[in-house]
Formats: C-alpha cells, structure tokens, sequence
C-alpha cells in the first residue's frame, strides 16, 4: 500500500510498504477513504519531536471502512463505516473507565520511555513518534487499529467523509478545549491561534454559552473564518500589545477565559520569542510558549486558561508569578476523543455545525509532501489539507 | 509467615542482603483493576508466562511448585533453569527462587493487595538477582536489553495489560517505510525488539 512516511526532518515521502497485519486479538483492519495532516503533525515535520525514525508512517486523523476484525472485535464486522479516535484507548484501565481515554495506561507499547520523561505515560497515539507507541500512522491506504472494539465509532449515516473525518481529533479536541474554559454563559473567551484547532474552539466556545470570542491571529484567511464564524478578531502582527486591547474590549475585566490553541511552535513577537528561536535552533529549549505567555498575562482574575495546543518539552519564561497572583485555573491535555464522539456526531447530524468549512485542500496522498510544506507556511491560504488516499493525481 | 512490603524477608526467600556485593534488587508496583484472587490465578498459571515475561518462551510445571523455564536470548543461545515456590498464599503473596546451582540466580516475591482506593489491586513485586558474571549477566549487560530494574517492571507492566485488557500492546510487526541505520539503533536502544515470547495470535 502507499504511505506517507517521515524520513527526516522537513523530509516526507510517500512510500510503497507492506499492507498492516492484524497482530492482537483486538485489532481490526481498516480500509481509509480520507485523512488529514494536523498542526501537531508539523512538529513531527519539523523536527521537535524526539524519537522519530526514518520510515515512520504518519498520520491520526482518519476514517474508513473496516476490512477485518479479530476474534476480540465483537461489535464491529466488515463492511462497517468507522471514525477512529487519535488516541488508543483500552477501555479496561482506570483512565478509559473514567473517561479519560488519553490517558490509557495500557496502550503504549513504549511507556517505560514517556515515563522518563513525564513520570507517567499516556495513551499510544497513532503515527506520532516512538514516545507515544511507535503506532504506524493514517496517513495510508490501510491502518492496524488496536483496541478496536473500544475507540472506532460506526457511522450509520449518508452524510460525507469531509463533514466527519474532524471527528476523528480537531472538533473534539476545539471543544474540549472549550469544555475546559469553564465557559460561563455571558462570557467572553479570547482563543489564540485561528487554525483548525482554534476555529472548533471558536464554534465550541458559542455552543457552551460564550457571548463573545475574540480571536487572535495574524493569517488574514484564518482570521476572516473566525469572523465568520462570529468572532472578533485581533491581528496580533498591527497590535502593540494584545492585553491592553483585549482589557479595553473587556470593559477593563479582561477575558474570562483564554484558550491557547497554538502550543510549542508559537510565532510572533513578545518578550522572550527571539531568545526561545534561538534556544530552540540550539535545542536548549524545546517549546516556544509565546502563546501561552500572553494568555496568562491577558487572563482576567480567577479565570480559566484552557491549553488545547501541543506541548512536549519544558518552557521557559512563563509568568508563573501572573498566574499565582491572578488564582487562575489551568486545564489542558490531549484530547479524550472517545468521550466526544456521539455528542459531536449528534451536532453533525442535526446540521448544527459543519466541520468541512475549514478544508481549503483536498489532494491526492501522493501530493502529501508538497501538502506538508504549504500547509506549515500557510502558503496558498491553507487552513487544513485532507487526503484521499485512493485519488490517482491526474496525468 | 505474613509478607508486606515493610517485614524483612525470609532468608529462604531471598539470595542475600540488600546492599551486598553483586546482588542487585528490583522493585515494581503496580495498580491493576482486577482482584487478588484473580491476579493471584493468572500469576500462577505457567501456561500464561510466556504471554506476559519478555523472552520467555515456555514454562513446564514440573509439580510440587517447581518449575522448568526456557528463556530465548537470540538465535543461537538459550537458557533453561529451574525454579521453585518457596511459600505463598493463595490471593496474597508467593514466593519463589531459582533452585541451586541454576545458570539464573533469582529470588523474588509478588504480594497481590487490595487497593485502598477501590481501584482493583497493588501488585508489589520485588526481585533480587546475582549477576557475578556467566551467561545470565551477559543478558543484562548488553546495552540493547533490559537492565533488571526494567525487566522486573515491564514484566509487571505486561501483566498488567494481559490483566485488565486480555492482550499486550504491541507495535512491532506494522508496516512501515525504509529505515536508515540511525532509527534501527534508536529502536533498540527504545527497547522495541524486547518481546514477549508467544504472541497471542488473532481471529
């Protein structure tokens, strides 16, 4: 089958490899008719995250059809239409049994290494890096899905692939991240970062009672979406200082809460960003939090700051001592998928939301290399690439 | 004879005292969600072992508690020892040791308690090992295998999966694209190529 396959840092090709085989009892084999790359992939593209190899197949947003299930697969059969959480969830530990599916104490293959580096490791995820399980990705023709009888959920519906694949990772993960406000009705949430993650953050924001988000990014196309949406927008790139203007439009309160859906690989100038560019070409410094440092310092007193966005390493420079003396609450974490699923689904259905808005690509997988990089620049007014795995590029 | 974590050890039960040249000690704990008795069951059920240690390839029950146990190291070596359940008590605790003279010189003890926070079981298991050199220390020496410490865990860590999950999460075995030298490395030293002995096979 064809792959997309990390070779490098800035290097992917899609390659011809071996078909998945089933190799536990409760696995299942799916045939993927769309995928996606994500804004976490970039990290993996760029180099930040460690333990990756060169032949790695990435990918972990994608749906399908089932081709075939093991003998510990009893409520899936072939011929079904599944979405397949990002995250592996066993379904028998204490976290998946609490809901906390990310945090599965059984699905890394590699949990003596997260250990070391987090004390504790999470859930396998699915093509992101050896850390999380060394699980070969979606971004594929066919995928080996452990657990299968717990994460995939069955699509009995005739809507298309485009306005369900998000379920998969972005739109729970947005509205998690909205969940994780604690969003008051009358609220108003300032969300950084205006790519897929934070326009579902938007959309979410307003489904749980928010009165007003503001949003902030400088990407002229993402910024017009958010407004679309019904967001204020700042673009951070003509602002002196964002948490004076987000005091101004909040009546002197400041946001209630404040969502960083940007994570390690924040642009932008502030105090600190060209001394993290250049710890982080020198690989003293992992993460760039130039986000989350605004987020703080913007925060109104005794609010929530939500942290959808992706971090991996240590950061430095936060204001800690704003947070302290401010008595925020901080959530955040990879997304628990499978708690999201039907409720989600269900929004879909009732034509509440639609999550294809945000597709401004949809190429074949071969074109995933070039993809990789329009989508890391923002070249082309991408805001999110899918890719179908089976579409021939055209002679 | 009551075993906790806090009452020193039979002398029978263990190779020598902590802290004793050549002796190295391994501990792991672990919460599992299942029940003591039930746990206790699947520890002592040798057809099971080769599921959940790594490198295990058979375990013959040779009656009265002892054991015979065949472990792969790689293509062209192999070592088989005997070992025997010093004391245990059904639900509770056991307590074994690889029998005298054996090329393996291990004791160990598994104590199964209810967690106090309802959440199923803490399984504590402590293992001594004494690695003066021969074809046991040369396992644990090289750089690409486990160390002790790593071994007694990630067993437990298997057990545990097997335990709440009825299979242990594996990676190997999927497709991927060409690798280059560096990753292989990188792969040992992750320890990927650590695997269970007998797969359980799908469908």
């Amino acid at each position: 089958m064809k792959a997309v396959c990390w070779m490098g840092k800035n290097s992917i090709e899609v390659q011809e490899v071996p078909d998945p085989q089933m190799l536990n009892p409760r696995d299942a084999i799916v045939k993927i008719t769309l995928t996606a790359i994500c804004g976490s992939d970039l990290h993996l593209y760029d180099g930040f995250i460690p333990t990756m190899m060169a032949g790695d197949i990435l990918g972990h947003e994608f749906m399908g059809i089932v081709e075939e299930v093991g003998s510990g697969v009893k409520n899936l059969k072939a011929g079904d239409r599944v979405v397949v959480p990002f995250a592996i969830g066993c379904g028998n530990c204490y976290f998946c049994s609490t809901q906390q599916w990310s945090l599965c104490d059984n699905s890394n293959p590699n949990a003596h290494a997260a250990e070391k580096l987090y004390g504790y490791s999470g859930s396998g995820l699915f093509g992101y890096s050896h850390l999380y399980g060394g699980y070969s990705g979606g971004q594929a023709q066919y995928v080996r899905v452990p657990f299968a009888n717990v994460g995939p959920l069955k699509i009995e519906n005739n809507l298309s692939d485009d306005k369900l694949l998000f379920l998969t990772d972005i739109f729970p993960t947005g509205y998690m991240a909205a969940e994780n406000a604690n969003i008051q009705p009358g609220d108003t949430v300032a969300v950084w970062g205006c790519g897929p993650v934070g326009q579902f953050a938007i959309a979410s924001s307003f489904l749980l009672g928010a009165k007003r988000v503001i949003a902030i990014d400088k990407v002229p196309e993402r910024l017009e979406l958010a407004r679309k949406q019904g967001a204020e927008t700042l673009d951070f790139s003509q602002i002196d200082n964002v948490v004076d203007v987000l005091r101004e439009l909040t009546g002197g309160f400041g946001p209630d809460a404040c969502i960083d859906a940007v994570g390690m690989e924040a642009h932008g100038p502030a105090v600190g960003s060209f001394y993290d560019s250049i710890k982080q070409t020198f690989r003293m410094e992992m993460d760039r939090p130039t986000a989350l440092r605004y987020a703080i310092q913007a925060l109104r007193k005794g609010g929530t700051l939500s942290i959808p966005g992706v971090y991996g390493g240590v950061i430095d420079k936060v204001p800690f001592g704003a947070a302290f003396g401010k008595g925020i609450t901080m959530k955040m974490g990879q997304t628990h998928v499978h708690r999201y699923l039907r409720p989600l689904l269900n929004l879909i259905e009732e034509g509440k939301i639609d999550p294809s808005v945000i597709i401004t690509h949809k190429l074949p997988l071969s074109s995933a290399p070039e993809a990789y990089k329009t989508f890391r620049d923002k070249q082309d007014e991408c805001i999110k690439v899918v890719l179908d795995p089976w579409e021939q590029v055209a002679a | 004879m009551q075993l906790s974590a806090y009452t020193p050890l039979d002398v029978q039960t263990t190779l020598g005292v902590p802290g004793e040249e050549g002796l190295i000690e391994a501990q792991a704990t672990m919460t599992i969600a299942r029940s003591p008795q039930v746990l206790y069951d699947l520890w002592r059920d040798t057809s099971q072992i080769p599921k959940w240690q790594e490198r295990i390839v058979q375990v013959s029950d040779l009656g009265n508690g002892r054991c015979r146990w065949t472990m792969f190291i790689n293509n062209d070596k192999k070592l088989e020892w005997d070992s025997q359940v010093i004391a245990e008590e059904p639900s509770n605790w056991i307590a074994w040791r690889t029998e005298e003279g054996a090329d393996i010189q291990t004791a160990g003890q598994v104590i199964f308690e209810p967690a106090l926070n309802g959440r199923g079981t803490v399984v504590r298991v402590t293992q001594q090992f004494r690695l003066p050199g021969g074809k046991f220390a040369s396992f644990f020496s090289a750089p690409h295998l486990r160390s002790p410490e790593a071994y007694v865990r990630e067993n437990l860590r298997h057990f545990k999966q097997l335990a709440e999950t009825g299979e242990i999460a594996r990676a190997q075995g999927q497709p991927h694209g060409k690798s280059d030298m560096r990753g292989e490395v990188e792969s040992i030293l992750l320890g990927e190529e650590n695997e269970v002995g007998e797969r359980s096979t799908a469908a």
